[in-house]
């Protein structure tokens, strides 16, 4: 338990009724659908608004740029309004952004749904634990946030029930056809990515221009980040967002409810924001590292953390690398770099393969210039001296590939602890990830990458090869403040309320029970509306 | 070796000479195409390592206490044999050092406007300009529409 300093020599700010922490995926959503109660609503944010006109794109070093000040990994950003994590123990990296928007500043914009099944896998796979909700109960929330967002796709996906898109599907691109005909040719499924890109305006957004990386930030606006979609309607609705504030604690009063919290400013001074209702919204490593950061006579081992679950049963995708070279120009650097297509061929469960649960395979976009002189240098098949430059032509623009993202089982001995040495530029603890991949999700990875390589073949690649895990793709952050029924396994219930205090809820990915196979961006998202929905139908007992 | 690497960027005379000589030995001229040490682009490649001194001073320590270690000579009188050997084995002992080197290289190599039009790429950042990419022809997908659904009921 930390010691904790007089807090008659901080700063008090107004009371407000909801406090949410963290203004990326779910915390805009939330703040957006809790503004029509218009209670006093505030939300706290670590880092700064990014200038879509600073993203890298915008700059002939863009790909310099990557792989610095818009890295995906805080600990080599290293901006003044990142944490750094201690991942020693982790053969996956974490992938994050700190700012409003959050992770969706960087992010890829996939936007998959869960499949029905991804929340019963106990029931139909006897592993891990299904969830206290189904997909009927998000599905209005799958829709109301891909209204929101807008969600580029085409109707009738064989992989899922049917759905609703805002928009035309992104295109595919010289490099997207042929590998559709791979697929065709083996007889497997693949689909036009559902994308949270404006192909067309949407609510104010400007259409993709196809510029190429989505993951150094959309400088055209196109790309569904928070900071552009729900940001602006919650704002003009009156939420109140508060930047460069880094939450150190959630406070309690004397008969266990949360009070508030303590946060630094940008000038690294203590302050105190009194609160109603705490909503914690920091995603999968940064809301356990809040809460276990959050220590009282109360709550000892951190709020919230009566069942030890706090930042257990942390999940990754394991992510697998299957890249193919092609003796055509595939035009890969023009096109929405992450969304293209993708296989859900080997997403549901077939114990024939040798492990449980499945995974889908998304096909990318090429590399930039400068990228793909890195990569071949580094796999070795762009040598150094004579030879460079054939071996770079032979390459550029003529590969193709695409991700294995593998569904991760929860398991108690991944965590998210805190550092009993690493701080942040605030002394605040820094997470402590320790992460082993399981036998099953080391089998899937395998199987994947091996149906890559198949495909890929199929599709007219004369080479092929694969890695996994990829190390630097943490990018989804799972599991570690889980949501269940039962108090003694879980953190929060079914509605995202703790079960040991009445007024703090959480909404990020930390309560997902399992990862699925997808990228978790739009449950995230619909988790949250569906939570806030809860609120707002319980307003009068909501502490009951 | 800190003060040797001033802040704007100047490097002693051998560390000048180690990083031409690293920055020729990963990408020399071919037919028309320039070497990175071109005078349009080693500029810029010294100021990318001038980016991150600690780097940099670590690359050249390397690679002088190397030379004379192996040759008892300076690096900077090595023949072209004897200087790659010196290269080629940092490249084996130091592959994060040497990712640094090929990020500063790369960077500024593929960046040049000649290079770029070489490769067909236009110049210049990818925004505003973009790319028109064509429309897809659906018409592939029929074999896919025609599975039916393939997700697992509840």
């Amino acid at each position: 338990m930390s010691v904790k300093p007089s807090k008659e020599k901080l700063v008090s700010n107004d009371p407000v009724d909801v406090l949410i922490i963290g203004a990326g995926a779910s915390g805009a959503a939330m703040a957006w659908s809790l503004a029509e109660t218009r209670m006093k609503i505030l939300c706290l944010e670590q880092g700064e608004w990014v200038n879509p006109a600073d993203y890298p794109t915008t700059s002939v070093d863009w790909e310099l740029k990557s792989f610095g000040e818009f890295s995906y990994s805080p600990n080599t950003r290293k901006r003044s309004v990142d944490y750094p994590i201690n991942e020693k123990n982790s053969p996956i990296k974490v992938a994050n952004f700190n700012g409003v928007g959050g992770g969706t500043i960087l992010y890829a914009a996939h936007f998959p749904r869960f499949h029905p099944s991804d929340f019963k896998v106990k029931s139909l796979d006897g592993v891990a634990d299904d969830w206290p909700i189904d997909y009927q109960t998000l599905e209005p929330f799958y829709a109301e946030n891909d209204q929101m967002v807008g969600v580029a796709g085409l109707k009738g996906d064989p992989a899922y029930p049917d759905k609703e898109v805002s928009m035309s599907p992104v295109p595919l691109g010289v490099l997207g056809e042929t590998l559709a005909r791979g697929f065709n040719e083996k007889g497997w499924h693949w689909w036009p990515s559902d994308s949270a890109i404006a192909t067309e305006p949407y609510d104010g957004r400007d259409k993709c221009v196809n510029l190429g990386p989505c993951t150094t930030g959309c400088s055209q606006g196109a790309k569904a980040s928070t900071d552009i979609t729900y940001w602006p309607h919650a704002l003009r609705a009156g939420v109140e967002l508060r930047t460069r504030c880094r939450v150190k604690e959630i406070t309690v009063d004397e008969g266990g409810m949360a009070s508030g919290v303590i946060y630094f400013d940008e000038n690294g001074h203590e302050q105190i924001q009194k609160a109603e209702v705490v909503v914690v919204a920091c995603n999968g490593i940064g809301t356990p590292r809040l809460l276990l950061n959050s220590t009282s006579i109360a709550f000892p081992n951190g709020i919230a953390n009566s069942s030890g679950m706090v930042g257990k049963n942390l999940m990754f995708h394991p992510y697998g690398h299957v890249q193919g070279m092609f003796d055509q120009p595939l035009k890969g650097y023009q096109g929405p770099g992450g969304c293209c297509i993708w296989s859900q061929e080997f997403y549901e469960t077939d114990e024939s393969r040798g492990y449980l649960r499945g995974y889908t395979m998304e096909i990318f976009r090429g590399k930039g210039l400068v990228s793909s002189a890195i990569s071949g240098m580094t796999a070795g098949t762009i040598p150094w001296g004579k030879g460079h430059h054939d071996a770079y032509l032979r390459e550029f623009d003529k590969s193709a590939g695409m991700v294995i993202i593998c569904e991760d089982l929860p398991e108690l001995h991944n965590t998210v602890t805190l550092d009993p040495d690493l701080v942040d530029s605030d002394g605040m603890p820094a997470p402590k990830i320790d992460y082993t991949l399981s036998e099953n999700s080391r089998r899937m990875l395998d199987h994947g990458m091996a149906r890559g390589k198949e495909a890929l073949i199929a599709a007219g690649a004369y080479e092929v090869n694969s890695h996994g895990p990829i190390a630097h793709a943490g990018w989804h952050n799972m599991g570690t403040a889980r949501m269940g029924i039962d108090p003694q396994t879980s953190v929060v219930n079914e509605w995202g309320r703790s079960h040991d205090v009445k007024n703090l809820f959480i909404v990020d990915g930390s309560i997902f029970v399992t990862s699925a196979g997808v990228n978790p961006t739009s449950t995230i998202q619909a988790l949250a509306l569906y939570i806030a929905d809860a609120m707002k139908k319980r307003l009068a007992n909501l502490f009951d | 070796m800190a003060e040797l690497i001033t802040s704007d960027g100047a490097f002693t005379e051998n560390q000048r000479h180690v990083l031409q000589v690293i920055a020729n030995m990963m990408i020399p001229a071919s037919g028309t195409l320039p070497a990175a040490t071109d005078a349009q682009i080693f500029p810029g490649i010294l100021e990318r390592f001038a980016e991150n001194t600690e780097a940099t001073e670590q690359i050249c320590d390397h690679i002088l206490t190397a030379a004379v270690q192996q040759f008892d000579a300076d690096f900077g009188t090595l023949g072209e044999i004897q200087s790659e050997r010196v290269v080629n084995e940092f490249r084996d002992k130091q592959p994060e050092l040497v990712r640094f080197i090929q990020i500063c290289v790369a960077s500024c190599y593929y960046k040049d406007s000649r290079v770029m039009a070489s490769l067909g790429v236009r110049e210049g950042p990818p925004h505003p300009g973009g790319y028109p990419v064509d429309r897809t022809e659906w018409s592939l997908l029929e074999p896919v529409r025609v599975m039916g659904k393939i997700y697992r009921k509840v």
